[in-house]
């Protein structure tokens, strides 16, 4: 009886449920192709003469392929300065916030204290302040203290602005530790210095490299508050650098281009190393 | 041992015990606070100090050399809402916040939706889809503003080689069409992280649904329309809401493509406050307009919050139900 036949007997059908991994691939493949061209777009125009990046009809491929973009980019100006200023900031501004929040989420997951929710909520609320909220106080408080135009500022900044997604992540992830692991280190008469030492710090290292992965990318990239806090243009990191290109009367877009691509690098790959971690910290904090 | 005597060793033990619960109890508060103290230090002195000034000061007037600064009520208030330009900044706003997360939530439901099925190269596709999420903010505004550009970007090109000439135009000089091309670009930087928390969302649907819905005889669409989609309202829903509070202040991408022009066609609130600080000096108007932006992101958050609460009951009452 063929009205009992299932619908995709029919044979266009058939042949759609047979392929239809192959289908899903190119469906996929090709609009993320769509979506991507404009990154691609740039990381070719990076590797072309200038007079060919200005040519009717386009050139699709670079030919001749060159890296002289990237080498003039590095040599312009102050731009090797500021890659130098943008890892100290980062790397500092890293390191002080991974260890503060490293000890601060120990004591928000594992120690009973006095006013515990209440610290929990207002250092995970502190990340729904945005820049644009903070740019001009900050810019008045540290015009006030004499520190505009430091490192300092700029570091401590990141530094509190980090704080929060840090902290939230780190609990997610001290909180991913087996409650058994805990309980057997305390019948074991460990302390609690004991355990945050021998048992959480050990078992948290994914945790707290996915955690200094997201700080880094996060300061690495930011702009408003470097353009904003620092006017000289010897401490400028590299975003405010990059921003430089524009601004000047005539854009060079031969080095823009290559000096944008050249600063992407470091986050793609730190992103690439801990993607896993990431998604998993995002989701263990949005979901819960 | 008589009974007296036991009750008394009793007493002792108990007392003891609690002294040395105490104890803990103090040493324990004491460690806490001690490895809190930097967080904490830091986002006082570095977040709540500012912000409170600033609150304070958005009530003062400007000093100015002859004349310090005095108490003027809600003065800069009133300045900055009948600033002739404010509806169109609320405008611009209401109009890049709700375009971007849209358009956003669209795209990324669409990618979460593919890259959830089982395909050949699946791996790559999840790492390319979120290429521009990861890349920094500078760097997608110069993309997008090469991509624009009247002579020799590729929009025009490609409008020109397919013989649309006439539609080949400065897209962020032009009024009409600098909104919708900066609202392409806040979408196109932020829909892997929607794809991400989608496909996330997914694969926490369990497939014991999936299979229920199959033997009741329900096809891909129906499956799509009856079990997917209504699982994935809450993260949906929750993950939007975020995303309204992260895209109304984010300007990165305005900054960078048009600074708010062109004729202020994409000024939106935080550019508005940042041109009025940082191109006018009008610091004590800027800093009312920050307080107004801050009690907006408070509203939006105050409904997250009720969102994550009330789905919160939900949960306890259907596993409420399920134990009876």
């Amino acid at each position: 009886m063929t009205t009992y036949a299932p619908a995709r007997t029919q044979p266009i059908q058939e042949w759609i449920y047979r392929h239809r991994s192959k289908l899903l691939a190119l469906l996929a493949f090709t609009s993320i192709f769509i979506l991507i061209t404009p990154a691609l777009w740039l990381v070719l125009t990076s590797f072309k003469t200038n007079e060919n990046i200005f040519r009717f009809p386009p050139q699709l491929f670079p030919n001749p392929f060159i890296l002289d973009n990237y080498q003039e980019a590095l040599n312009t100006g102050n731009f090797s300065r500021y890659l130098l200023n943008s890892a100290f900031i980062t790397v500092t501004a890293t390191i002080i916030c991974v260890t503060c929040s490293a000890l601060g989420a120990f004591a928000l997951t594992f120690l009973n204290f006095y006013g515990r929710r209440i610290w929990l909520s207002i250092i995970v609320g502190t990340q729904f302040f945005p820049a644009a909220i903070l740019l001009l106080p900050l810019f008045r408080m540290w015009a006030q203290l004499g520190l505009f135009n430091t490192y300092f500022s700029l570091i401590a900044t990141y530094t509190a602005t980090s704080l929060s997604l840090c902290s939230w992540l780190l609990v997610g992830f001290y909180r991913a530790i087996p409650v058994e692991v805990l309980d057997a280190a305390i019948i074991d008469g460990c302390g609690k210095l004991g355990m945050l030492w021998r048992i959480v710090l050990p078992l948290s290292v994914p945790g707290l490299l996915a955690s200094a992965a997201f700080v880094f990318i996060g300061v690495w990239q930011e702009f408003l508050l470097a353009v904003t806090l620092i006017g000289d243009p010897e401490l400028r990191t590299v975003m405010v650098g990059l921003y430089g290109f524009i601004t000047e009367h005539r854009i060079a877009w031969n080095l823009l281009i290559a000096a944008s691509v050249a600063v992407s690098i470091p986050t793609i790959v730190i992103f690439g190393l801990v993607q896993r971690y990431i998604v998993d910290g995002i989701m263990s904090g949005a979901l819960k | 041992m008589t009974l007296a005597q036991q009750q008394v060793m009793a007493a002792q033990l108990s007392v003891n015990r609690s002294q040395v619960k105490r104890q803990r109890a103090i040493r324990e508060n004491l460690l806490a606070y001690l490895f809190l103290a930097p967080t904490i230090l830091a986002i006082v002195v570095v977040l709540f100090y500012p912000i409170i000034s600033m609150i304070i000061s958005s009530f003062y007037s400007r000093p100015t050399l002859t004349r310090p600064s005095v108490f003027i009520g809600t003065a800069n208030y009133l300045e900055v809402l009948n600033d002739p330009i404010f509806p169109q900044v609320v405008k611009n706003t209401v109009l890049w916040t709700l375009g971007v997360t849209f358009g956003q939530v669209v795209l990324g439901m669409y990618f979460a939706l593919i890259l959830h099925r089982r395909f050949p190269g699946r791996w790559l596709a999840r790492m390319l889809v979120i290429i521009p999420w990861v890349l920094p903010g500078i760097v997608v505004a110069v993309t997008w503003r090469f991509m624009y550009s009247q002579d020799f970007g590729l929009i025009n090109l490609f409008l020109r080689s397919i013989g649309l000439e006439s539609m080949a135009q400065s897209w962020l000089g032009n009024q009409q069409t600098a909104m919708p091309a900066v609202i392409l670009v806040g979408i196109w930087k932020g829909f892997g992280f929607y794809a991400l928390m989608f496909l996330a969302g997914l694969q926490s649907i369990p497939t014991e649904l999936y299979e229920s819905a199959r033997i009741d005889g329900a096809g891909e669409r129906q499956q799509l329309r009856y079990v997917t989609l209504p699982l994935l309202k809450p993260v949906a829903v929750t993950s939007s809401v975020l995303g309204l509070i992260w895209t109304s202040n984010y300007f990165d991408a305005i900054f960078v493509l048009t600074g708010g022009g062109p004729a202020r066609a994409t000024e939106t609130l935080p550019m508005f406050i940042y041109n009025t600080a940082f191109s006018f000096y009008r610091t004590e108007e800027a800093m009312a307009g920050s307080n107004i932006l801050m009690l907006i992101v408070l509203l939006l958050l105050a409904f997250y919050m009720l969102v994550i609460l009330r789905r919160g009951q939900g949960i306890q009452r259907q596993s409420q139900d399920g134990a009876q």
